[in-house]
């Protein structure tokens, strides 16, 4: 823990009081449960996650590499396609695959990014290393935590703070505000959530406070003339130059896209298309964070950008080529399967845990449809302490980092500490249970 | 030749914010060229342009105000010419039509069908100098024998969200179900080929055919008529399935509650050049 000795720390006398208060913010998230939306309180652990200086300077270093090459790699697929041309990805593994969208053929979006807000998944293994385990490149959501949780800690304990050499991430709504004018086709900026039932609704209503963005849902908006308007209170219409959209590519445009959707905004992509519009994230992004991709991004980095890729993967293996798959088949026992068109850790399996009938018809399918799943060797990672009823108890814990691209990419001195509640999981996702803590980035 | 093509969308109640989408304007290509292009609407309302993904000419337009009816017209001179169009872009030409879409997914009765094909694709290679001799085409025109033989022409005996799977299995359908059959049929060999939407000279209706990627150029097939597509075809639009190329496709609002129906009624004409023609019956003179 460096410099920080978290058994002396007043935050944990706080415990109590910050939970208190992030429930009076409405800090939540909604879980659908058998088509019924429940609304949970995000648990918060006082012992943060401690990043030192250099450490953090490295995983900067690595973080702006992978995504600069991710928004390449976007760029080249709805464009040239020289990657597949050149045999670097194989194309089914574009085509077929569950993100790429056809509608997004031909578009450079503005400024050439499209991955504007990208959160990357990390774990710190047991060997001292960061291994990425997953890029989300659409709607990542959670920066929102850390960031009240931080204003909150400074209220409960103001003392902290001029213990720790803390960076202060604060900062973020300024950089993503940063990154929404920088990409604007002229306009207003909004922020255009689904509405009051979304997983993530605290978060948008919180971002665009911060941001002074403002919150809009679909019937607020409308386009003409291949350009999109947001009618405000007095029935006027304002031209809109940017929109952070919290809602997926599938929803967004009922014209376009899936057509029972009622929270999209007709036309919203036509409008995009011709420029008059700018999207964060892009439509189609998916296409690079598909779990499939994810095992070509060390690849992707070699290829775009001629480096050598400062950040590894989880040792990863795709039953698609032959030599991978007699490597999955003669290891299966110690491997963690994953089917790519899962998300939100389901679809996740441990060989380990499966019924020896469970595994013959698992093996099974994996021949039939191999292209539909990857293996993955289990990181061991290290764990955090918690701060429990009982005392400092270690739970398994991962990182979202948060990158922002606009002028160029930058990485926020902060990001989501996920744990696990459950002492016998390794998935740390919100919507399986868990909590979060804060990431403090040391500044000396 | 000519063309004049009128679509008429009646709602049973009147709807209002209506948000619409048109695929109805061909654009030129190396296979057809158009020229004097007019498009009216009715009731009068402020139409944009854009373009899809694959380069279909769109018409957006919004129409809030309570309507039950809506016409459009679109008129033109295209010269059409050849069997292939030859593929322009120098990016990845096919991309994504090689793969199975939402409508072209193959199950049993595709798989029947495709049986079928292998089976008649063996027997012509023998002697079948046709098709220069492209083993992707000549599997095609067995495709386009073995759809035309397992399916039926029944108008009205499927819908529009119907896919080629329903189709094969009730082994009935119109030009979008024959067309969308053979397109499965040929990705499960992953054949690129893609989903013409269009007019065929002669005919009351739109009509939709395939094109099969090969040698830098696609080749067009007419399951239905069981031809190859030529200068009777005029492409209108282009995609994966029919979903691509719906000519209209909209949202809107029914003012009762209750689910609103919509019909549409699809009427083209084409005059073809050397064809007898009166002369009132030129495209200028005709309103909508």
């Amino acid at each position: 823990m460096g410099m920080v000795d978290i058994h002396e720390m007043d935050l944990l006398q706080r415990k109590e009081a910050m939970n208190e208060q992030l429930a009076r913010y409405g800090v939540r998230f909604g879980i659908y449960k058998n088509n019924v939306f429940h609304e949970q309180l995000f648990p918060y652990d006082p012992i943060p996650r401690v990043i030192e200086k250099a450490d953090f300077a490295y995983l900067e270093k690595g973080l702006k590499q992978r995504v600069t090459a991710l928004n390449e790699f976007i760029l080249d697929i709805y464009g040239k396609k020289q990657i597949i041309k050149d045999g670097v990805v194989p194309e089914e593994f574009v085509f077929a695959g569950s993100g790429y969208l056809a509608q997004c053929e031909g578009i450079v979006p503005s400024k050439r990014v499209c991955s504007h807000i990208s959160g990357i998944d990390l774990v710190l293994g047991k060997d001292g290393n960061w291994y990425i385990l997953e890029d989300n490149l659409r709607i990542p959501s959670g920066a929102s935590y850390p960031m009240i949780a931080r204003e909150l800690e400074r209220r409960c304990s103001p003392t902290t703070f001029r213990q720790y050499q803390v960076d202060d991430n604060r900062d973020y709504a300024l950089l993503l505000r940063n990154v929404m004018d920088y990409v604007s086709a002229g306009g207003i900026p909004v922020i255009l959530t689904p509405g009051r039932y979304n997983a993530a609704y605290f978060e948008h209503s919180y971002l665009a406070e911060k941001t002074g963005a403002q919150l809009v849902s679909g019937q607020d908006l409308f386009v003409e003339d291949n350009c999109l308007f947001c009618k405000n209170y007095n029935g006027e219409k304002e031209k809109v130059g940017v929109v952070y959209r919290r809602i997926s590519d599938d929803y967004l445009d009922p014209l376009n896209f899936c057509e029972d959707s009622l929270i999209g905004v007709p036309h919203i992509f036509d409008a995009y298309r011709a420029g008059n519009v700018a999207l964060m994230n892009a439509p189609g992004n998916g296409v690079a964070d598909d779990k499939g991709i994810y095992y070509f991004v060390p690849k992707m980095i070699r290829y775009y950008l001629k480096e050598e890729p400062i950040l590894s993967n989880a040792p990863t293996y795709l039953p698609y080529y032959e030599e991978d798959m007699k490597y999955v088949l003669e290891h299966f026992d110690r491997l963690v399967l994953k089917d790519v068109a899962e998300a939100g850790g389901y679809g996740v399996k441990f060989a380990n845990t499966m019924t020896s009938k469970g595994k013959e018809d698992f093996i099974d399918l994996l021949k039939k449809e191999p292209r539909r799943f990857i293996a993955q060797e289990v990181v061991d990672f290290q764990d955090i302490d918690i701060y429990d009823k009982s005392g400092f108890v270690p739970r398994k814990a991962d990182l979202r980092a948060f990158v922002l691209y606009g002028e160029e990419p930058v990485v926020w001195k902060s990001g989501l500490t996920r744990f696990t509640t459950n002492p016998d999981s390794y998935i740390v996702n919100s919507s399986q249970g868990g909590g979060f803590k804060d990431t403090w980035v040391l500044s000396r | 030749m000519k063309f004049l093509y009128r679509m008429e969308l009646d709602f049973d109640a009147p709807v209002h914010e209506h948000h619409f989408t048109m695929k109805c304007l061909p654009r030129s290509s190396c296979r057809q060229i158009i020229s004097d292009l007019r498009f009216a609407i009715d009731p009068d309302v402020r139409v944009w342009r854009g373009r899809d993904g694959f380069g279909n000419i769109k018409l957006m337009g919004y129409l809030k105000q309570p309507h039950d009816h809506i016409q459009v017209c679109v008129s033109g001179r295209a010269l059409v010419d050849g069997v292939m169009d030859r593929e322009k872009s120098q990016f990845f030409p096919y991309g994504c039509m090689k793969y199975a879409s939402a409508l072209t997914k193959a199950g049993p009765a595709i798989r029947a069908i495709h049986q079928k094909t292998r089976e008649k694709a063996e027997k012509a290679e023998s002697g079948l100098h046709f098709y220069r001799r492209k083993p992707e085409l000549i599997f095609a025109a067995a495709a386009m024998e073995a759809v035309h033989e397992a399916l039926a022409y029944i108008p009205g005996s499927t819908g529009v969200c119907t896919s080629a799977e329903q189709a094969a299995r009730a082994g009935r359908g119109v030009c979008q179900d024959f067309a969308q059959v053979m397109l499965a049929v040929l990705r499960m060999e992953a054949i690129p080929c893609r989903y013409v939407c269009g007019i065929l000279a002669g005919e009351g209706e739109s009509h939709a055919w395939v094109e099969v990627f090969s040698d830098g150029a696609w080749t067009g097939f007419d399951p239905t008529n069981l031809i190859p597509a030529d200068e009777r075809h005029l492409v209108i639009s282009y995609g994966r399935d029919a979903r691509d190329c719906r000519i209209n496709q909209g949202v809107f609002l029914g003012l009762d509650n209750g689910i609103v129906c919509q019909r549409q009624n699809i009427i083209c004409k084409t005059i073809q050049y050397g064809d007898y023609y009166d002369k009132n019956d030129s495209i200028s003179r005709i309103s909508c």
